[in-house]
């Protein structure tokens, strides 16, 4: 067959099963990057409501 | 052309070669065509590796533009199908049922394991089950349809959700791959409340580069257009 | 509804209502004594005083807490009036301001709970009269808080809820993936006061009831998941102000793992000050969500 002529490839080992089997069921990425306060999107006008969030402390 | 010593990286790089090749091929890039060996092609078994992982999606550009497959392309999927064979279960067996009911189609009869029963959100809630249904992703073809697609169409909302979480999670690749069976649903007369638009819109806006993103993408807009 | 949200709802409000109770016996949350009508400064106790007063004023409104939380609510509501020296301080203020609704938004709580200040209900009568008061150039949603303390305190005007509620982010009913933290309150308090905090739900028009039903347990999800109980505990709030649960119960779980023994239900993930002082202050909003959350859930349980 031409593909085995042309790549003549071995039996794939368990670590490159194992290997292939991640790269087809990619999990989510753990870390959310959900979007949070930023004190530069927030304006004035939130000062001014009552029931409102306060900023978190600044970030050391 | 080098790649790492890791076959994790470069089973990666050869998974992005092809999908890059597909995707030239489903956009009609000039001189595209799906993955075979060539020059710039990775060593043959990291080939191998790469078709194998982007499975159904070689056919992709088949399905839906309907340009035939070139014989050596389906060719080289069988051969990865046999050099990495689908011999366990797990939830990628519905991947490779996918692959095998193509490859047969084509001509070179192959059998894979029985799947897992689909995934169902009732198990472990819409988040969770939104994630395995990324990771099948590339079932959502035209012609291709069997339980994984009957969860889909029973579930549109749970899968709606989850691609608004994985964009709200700033997850690209996750977000490709959700908003691809949304246009699936679309194609196959399931109404979205999601609209797709927009969002495919702003997925490209935002892509992370890569090309399996970038062709879950395109195949999600052909979905969506057709 | 599930068993556990409501074990949690109720030991979360439980809780954190007790928390801003001993913070208050401990003397956090009061006026500077030397304090005129200047209310202005963001960082005084102004703002919170009328936050506790709504959390109290809407577990005497509910009829779900024990003698004890009553008593707790009654309590801070008396502090508060207290503090506005029998509401004279809001007179004032809405006084010398006619345009400000802050004073207005403050009342409500109190007159929610049986206060008056018979010159102030005068003078905002006068007021909800004026064209000048109803043009003020207001955000959608702050709109709707200032005529719905308007319509809770009984004042003549009509105002047309579905136009307000047209008018804000969740009336266009946007594309949900789009969201971002601040526009999150934007959504929470659109909600608390079109439904007055889970009293009126009809009042919420039905495409927004259903456009919530699809996108706020995403909300909840990305924010609780990123530990912002704070404003987890708003989008709870604003499931219990839907005819029916939509978040997932974990949601529940969480803030209420979150909350430490002594009832502080801390805003976010960073470290709580070890200044009581600063703690009360930073963490004074979440633990009033908290107990509206708790509350306004187990309400709309028994309904």
């Amino acid at each position: 067959m031409l593909a085995q002529t042309v790549l003549a490839p071995h039996r794939a080992t368990a670590p490159e099963l194992g290997t292939v089997k991640a790269l087809m069921t990619e999990d989510e990425s753990p870390v959310s990057d959900a979007p949070l306060y930023r004190p530069e999107a927030i304006g004035l006008l939130l000062l001014a409501l009552l029931l409102s969030p306060k900023g978190p402390k600044e970030k050391k | 052309m080098p790649f790492a010593e890791s076959p994790q990286r470069e089973f990666a790089a050869a998974t992005e070669w092809a999908a890059g090749r597909t995707l030239d091929a489903l956009t009609g890039a000039e001189g595209a065509a799906p993955p075979t060996p060539a020059p710039a092609a990775p060593e043959p078994q990291a080939l191998l590796a790469g078709v194998r992982v982007l499975g159904p999606d070689v056919f992709a550009p088949a399905l839906l533009t309907g340009a035939p497959t070139p014989p050596e392309t389906t060719e080289i999927v069988a051969e990865a199908f046999r050099v990495f064979p689908s011999d366990e279960s797990g939830i990628h067996t519905w991947r490779d049922r996918a692959t095998a009911e193509l490859l047969t189609r084509a001509g070179y009869p192959v059998s894979a394991p029985t799947p897992p029963p689909p995934p169902d959100p009732g198990e472990d809630g819409w988040q969770h089950w939104s994630v395995r249904m990324a990771q099948l992703s590339c079932l959502a073809l035209p012609t291709l349809d069997g339980p994984v697609h009957q969860r889909a169409r029973e579930h549109p909302l749970a899968l709606a959700r989850g691609a608004a979480r994985a964009v709200l999670r700033r997850d690209h690749r996750t977000s490709a791959r959700l908003v691809r069976w949304l246009a699936w649903l679309h194609r196959t007369g399931t109404p979205s409340t999601l609209e797709l638009p927009p969002l495919l819109r702003q997925l490209a806006l935002t892509g992370d580069g890569t090309a399996r993103s970038a062709l879950d993408l395109t195949v999600a807009a052909h979905l969506a257009a057709g | 509804m599930n068993p556990a949200v409501l074990g949690d709802a109720h030991r979360l409000a439980t809780r954190a209502l007790e928390w801003l109770h001993t913070a208050h016996e401990q003397g956090h949350g009061a006026l500077p004594p030397d304090g005129g009508a200047d209310l202005s400064d963001p960082d005084n106790a102004y703002k919170p005083i009328g936050e506790c007063a709504l959390a109290a004023s809407l577990v005497l409104r509910e009829t779900v807490s024990g003698p004890t939380e009553r008593e707790r609510a009654r309590v801070l509501l008396d502090f508060g009036w207290q503090q506005l020296r029998q509401g004279e301080l809001l007179y004032e203020r809405q006084f010398r301001h006619m345009l400000l609704s802050d004073p207005l938004e403050t009342y409500l709580h109190f007159h929610r709970s049986g206060y008056r200040h018979p010159a102030l209900d005068e003078l905002l009568s006068g007021l909800d009269g004026l064209r000048a008061t109803h043009a003020v150039e207001t955000m959608p949603n702050r709109r709707l808080a200032i005529a719905n303390a308007r319509h809770v305190i009984g004042l003549g005007s009509r105002p047309d809820w579905d136009a307000l509620a047209a008018a804000t982010w969740l009336g266009a009913r946007p594309e949900p993936w789009a969201i971002d933290w601040t526009t999150g309150y934007s959504v929470t308090h659109t909600v608390f006061h079109l439904t007055d905090w889970g009293a009126l739900p009809e009042r919420l028009p039905a495409p927004l009831r259903e456009y919530l039903a699809a996108w706020l347990p995403v909300w909840a999800d990305i924010w609780r998941e990123t530990g912002q109980w704070d404003l987890l505990g708003e989008l709870l709030i604003v499931d219990a102000c839907l005819p029916e649960p939509v978040c997932d119960p974990q949601n529940w779980e969480q803030l209420v793992a979150a909350q430490r023994a002594d009832g502080l239900l801390p805003r976010d993930l960073d470290p709580v000050d070890e200044d009581p002082e600063r703690a009360f202050k930073d963490n004074e909003h979440t633990a009033v969500v908290g107990v509206l959350a708790g509350t306004l859930t187990l309400a709309r349980a028994l309904r």
